[in-house]
């Protein structure tokens, strides 16, 4: 396990800015958490039934037909399969087939050939999912395709699927976020917050295109926090914490400069982004490299703004070298030590 | 060998921990990057069963995987030293020999051996916790070994540790031999198995879509070769649906055919979704709905009115809906409305509808089975064993455990030496051979009835029977037999009144609590609450449960209760002579000699052998019955 921790959390007082975000973010979670609930076991109820999945499959491969240039390439052949009767692709269709706006949106009028009862169920159940979404947070606050005017651009921001979700996301904002805030002041923070989390949403409508399954959460949001914060820190140590054995020789901290931290993190976006079939949704991280470019954009205008050479952060006396690896038991050794001078110099 | 002894050897953990670093920190995230391109295509291959795609991307992700790690490994070793994880540790590579950084082709050959071990899944790497210099397959290779610049060097590994691990090298060795063997079997079956299939289709590789296999087989069978289109292969699935020989599965992939793939709609393809949705009756009576929306005066319309009516039991609209369907109905029709007659218990009737059938290849077998049954219920009971022991060798193992089942049954009923007869030869040979015979109700029923031998069955044998899948009816029945054994009558006979009370009970189950409650009356009084439960029965239950009531009567001297009961029977038009020959028979043993003479002469058109006995050979109690009688009241 390695993951940044930097120097921990800066206090309230320190970085309200930051802190007032998370508070909202956690107000709306903990606030959408029963409807959530609620609404999500009405949805998996019909979601899970595999007769429903069937026939959603098999319309929507048939719509497919109907409309094949709206569709990939990769669509139009699942279709094709589903079409020929190969029941993994109904099931798989039928399974996509509710993140597809056009065809939830068209379908339930259009005459579809096939089992009449079964349509007819089929449209009744599509009814009482839409009615369903109409009080889920995450469809209330989410960005969808069916989404008109801009407030979703912003709200979808604070919404959160489940505690992994909120918490992951949270936890990288209130580390980055609350280091930034003190440098950068507690206004820049919420623009790069908020700015970010829409040229996030932008980007995603841009490469993944919307669906009728809602974009939501803070990651765009906050990769923008965190690439700005490396930007500041071009050259500056990192410091993560890992833990490779379950031993204090093997436990500690190791420091990494910013750069690479930064180029990690667009990397793996890149690769997540390049990897994802966006017919299957999953990890928008389109959005997170939206977030991205937007603090780029906003870096670039700081630098413009107030620096008139790159901005580089001399390290502190006392700050390691980068690339050095401190392990617990170093510093418990370090801490032992009869000399005082070397064990100040040990803290980091 | 003495620099080897002066080296400071790593720490097998601090190793550990180094390639930790090397794979979660360095390789991985750097493999996640560079195979993201593939990653989509190997995706798509995958959902597309594309399995050429899909072994190309998987290969080339893997060569990038191996020859990246390869590369790292080596260069890093020989311009740094050591890996990344490694250099963040403290240790180094070094030549065992010179004790100074590897020369280039033994950092190449290293980093291979790496690869080598780290394919095997790592099992050679373990030789660091066994080998005596800890030197692992690739530092054996290179000539190399690790040492450790920050911390004191270790020893060598303790002979327990090092037996552990050879323990796992022994371990590990066998798993592979296994997979191997078990490996190289299934390619050999596969092999096999595709040369069958290729020699099967010829050349041709078009992928079938999903139909009933055994509709399949029936269609071929059909003389004259019948038109395989979807409409005439679901007619075939409805007709050996309504004969029970394939289940909703069979009948859902025919329906799927027409109704999802041609997208055709038609009466009939909603009708039999009605019965592949049978469980649930909303859905079901939508269907039925449907087929008449769809085609208002075809035959299916018809039939959703008969299919209502038969599913609440209301007899007059069974037969207002036969009656209203075309005159000659399709087969699956005419097959529900011979089981709707032997529900009914009118053989007769449906032994004239199944001789009227004629051949009919795809249920022919079922349509055997119902003709022993039915001449059975009509008390043709030597043309009925006759046909029954012609029948049963060529059915299918379940067709052949059904009618066995129910020939032994009916036989244990009237006599409990039935035991040789051939439906209970077949039962008592499967007993030994098939584990789920029990599954079948009314081999069930034959079971338990040879088992319980008329009440002589041993105390503690019924138990035995009931398994995981048997149902909850079929458990309470058991448990009413094991009562009546250990000598409970009473807990018997009310799990029996229980059963037969609960509508949830399925028809057999009910038809056998009605029996068993009448046959173990032992009392009048009994015997007269049996008949107060009798009255509720209707069809075939109320036949055969009032001929059993009848046997007890005559058993308990009440010849007067049976008369009465028979002239119920009579008036319902469910008796015929063999009861008339066995009423008079007991009549007159039991002195009643001018109500069986009443009786025979009412009954004498319709008693078999009444001409007399043909031979003195021949005489049995009847005869003798009939020549007294006559003797009697015949005198001038």
């Amino acid at each position: 396990m390695i993951i940044p921790i930097l120097n921990g959390l800066l206090r309230f007082t320190y970085a309200p800015v930051t802190w007032m975000i998370f508070l909202v973010n956690a107000a709306v979670f903990f606030a959408g958490l029963i409807p959530t609930l609620e609404a999500q076991a009405v949805m998996d109820h019909y979601l899970d039934e595999s007769h429903f999945i069937d026939t959603q499959g098999r319309l929507f491969a048939q719509f497919i037909g109907t409309f094949p240039d709206t569709y990939s390439e990769l669509m139009k052949k699942l279709a094709e399969r589903a079409r020929a009767g190969e029941e993994d692709k109904v099931k798989l269709l039928g399974s996509l087939a509710i993140r597809n706006e056009k065809f939830l949106r068209e379908a339930t009028a259009l005459p579809l050939k096939g089992d009449q009862v079964e349509i007819g169920r089929w449209r009744d159940r599509v009814e009482i999912i839409k009615n369903t979404q109409d009080r889920h947070p995450s469809y209330v606050l989410g960005l969808t395709a069916q989404d008109e005017g801009l407030n979703k651009w912003f709200s979808y921001i604070f919404v959160h699927s489940g505690a992994y979700h909120f918490l992951g996301n949270m936890y990288f904002l209130l580390i980055f976020g609350s280091m930034l805030e003190p440098l950068i002041g507690g206004l820049a923070v919420l623009v790069v917050f908020l700015a970010s989390g829409v040229i996030g949403a932008g980007m995603f409508l841009l490469l993944s295109g919307a669906t009728a399954a809602p974009l939501i959460g803070a990651s765009g949001a906050v990769s923008g926090l965190m690439v700005l914060f490396c930007l500041y820190f071009w050259r500056a140590p990192v410091r993560f914490f890992y833990m490779f054995l379950p031993s204090t020789s093997y436990v500690g901290y190791l420091f990494l400069p910013a750069w690479v931290v930064m180029l990690m993190f667009v990397l793996s976006d890149v690769a997540g982004y390049w990897g994802t079939v966006n017919d299957f949704g999953g990890v928008a991280y389109s959005a997170h490299l939206g977030g991205e470019v937007a603090s780029l954009i906003v870096g670039a205008t700081i630098y413009l703004l107030r620096y008139r050479k790159p901005h580089r952060l001399t390290p502190a006396p006392n700050t390691p070298a980068v690339g050095h690896i401190v392990s617990f038991a170093d510093l418990v050794e370090q801490m032992r030590s009869p000399n005082p001078i070397q064990r100040r110099n040990s803290r980091v | 060998m003495p620099l080897l002894n002066r080296a400071k050897m790593a720490a097998p953990m601090d190793r550990l921990a180094a390639a930790s670093v090397d794979w979660l920190v360095v390789l991985v995230p750097i493999f996640v990057a560079l195979s993201a391109p593939f990653k989509r295509h190997m995706l798509e291959s995958m959902v597309l069963d594309d399995r050429s795609e899909f072994v190309l991307t998987v290969t080339a992700l893997a060569l990038i995987a191996l020859i990246g790690s390869w590369l790292y490994q080596s260069l890093m070793t020989y311009f740094w030293g050591g890996s990344a994880g490694k250099l963040l540790f403290g240790l180094r590579v070094v030549d065992v020999w010179t004790h100074r950084a590897p020369r280039l082709g033994a950092c190449m050959i290293r980093g291979g051996g790496y690869i080598l071990g780290t394919l095997l899944f790592c099992v050679p790497h373990l030789s660091i916790f066994s080998n005596v210099r800890r030197r692992p397959l690739h530092d054996k290779l290179a000539d190399t070994m690790v040492i450790s610049l920050r911390r004191p060097a270790v020893g060598a590994p303790h002979s327990a540790e090092a037996s552990f691990v050879r323990g796992i090298y022994a371990g590990f060795l066998a798993i592979v031999l296994l997979v191997m063997g078990i490996a190289g079997g299934q390619i050999t079956r596969e092999i096999r198995d595709q040369e069958q299939l290729a020699t099967i289709l010829g050349e041709e590789d078009e992928v079938a879509p999903d139909l009933c296999e055994a509709v399949t087989d029936a269609m071929e069978r059909a003389p004259g070769g019948r038109i395989n289109d979807g409409e005439s292969r679901l007619q075939t699935a409805l007709a050996m649906f309504a004969a029970g020989t394939v289940g909703r599965e069979c009948l859902r992939l025919e329906v799927d055919e027409v109704l999802h793939r041609q997208g055709e709609e038609s009466a009939l393809a909603y009708v039999a979704q009605a019965f592949v949705h049978a469980d649930q009756a909303e859905l079901s009576n939508a269907y039925l709905e449907q087929a008449c929306k769809v085609e208002p005066d075809s035959e299916s319309c018809h039939l959703t009115s008969l299919i209502s009516s038969w599913a609440s039991s209301e007899a007059e609209g069974v037969d207002q809906a036969l009656d209203a369907i075309a005159d000659e109905p399709s087969l699956f029709v005419k097959i529900w409305r011979v089981r709707y007659l032997m529900k009914l218990g009118r053989y007769q009737d449906a032994l004239t509808a199944l001789n009227s059938m004629g051949s009919q290849p795809a249920v022919a077998s079922f349509m055997g089975v119902l003709k022993v049954k039915a001449m059975w219920g009509e008390n043709h009971l030597g043309e009925a064993r006759l046909l029954g022991s012609t029948l049963i060798d060529s059915l299918d193992p379940d067709m052949q455990t059904e009618l066995a089942g129910w020939m032994c049954y009916e036989e244990l009923n009237l006599s409990c030496r039935a035991r040789a007869s051939s439906g209970c030869q077949v039962i008592e040979k499967q007993m030994a051979e098939r584990e789920d015979l029990l599954e079948t109700p009314i081999a069930a029923l034959a079971v338990l009835q040879l088992k319980d031998q008329c009440g002589k069955g041993s105390a503690h044998d019924f138990n035995e029977l009931i398994t995981e899948d048997t149902s909850s009816a079929m458990q309470t029945l058991v448990e009413a037999y094991q009562s009546r054994a250990s000598g409970q009558r009473v807990a018997a006979r009310e799990s029996l009144r229980k059963l037969w009370a609960n509508e949830k009970t399925p028809d057999t189950i009910k038809d056998e609590a009605l029996r068993r409650y009448v046959s173990w009356s032992t009392s009048h009084d009994e015997l007269t609450s049996a008949q107060e439960l009798w009255k509720q029965a209707t069809g075939r239950q109320r036949l055969n449960a009032g001929q059993d009531l009848i046997r007890r009567h005559l058993a308990l001297g009440d010849y007067k209760q049976a008369v009465e009961l028979l002239s119920v029977l009579n008036s319902d038009g469910e008796t015929n002579s063999t009861w008339a020959r066995e009423l008079m028979v007991a009549a007159y043993k039991s002195g009643q000699h001018r109500e069986a003479w009443a009786w025979l002469k009412k009954y004498r058109d319709g008693l078999d052998n009444f001409g007399g006995p043909r031979s003195p050979a021949s005489v049995d109690d009847f005869s003798q019955v009939v020549m007294a009688l006559e003797k009697e009241f015949q005198r001038p």
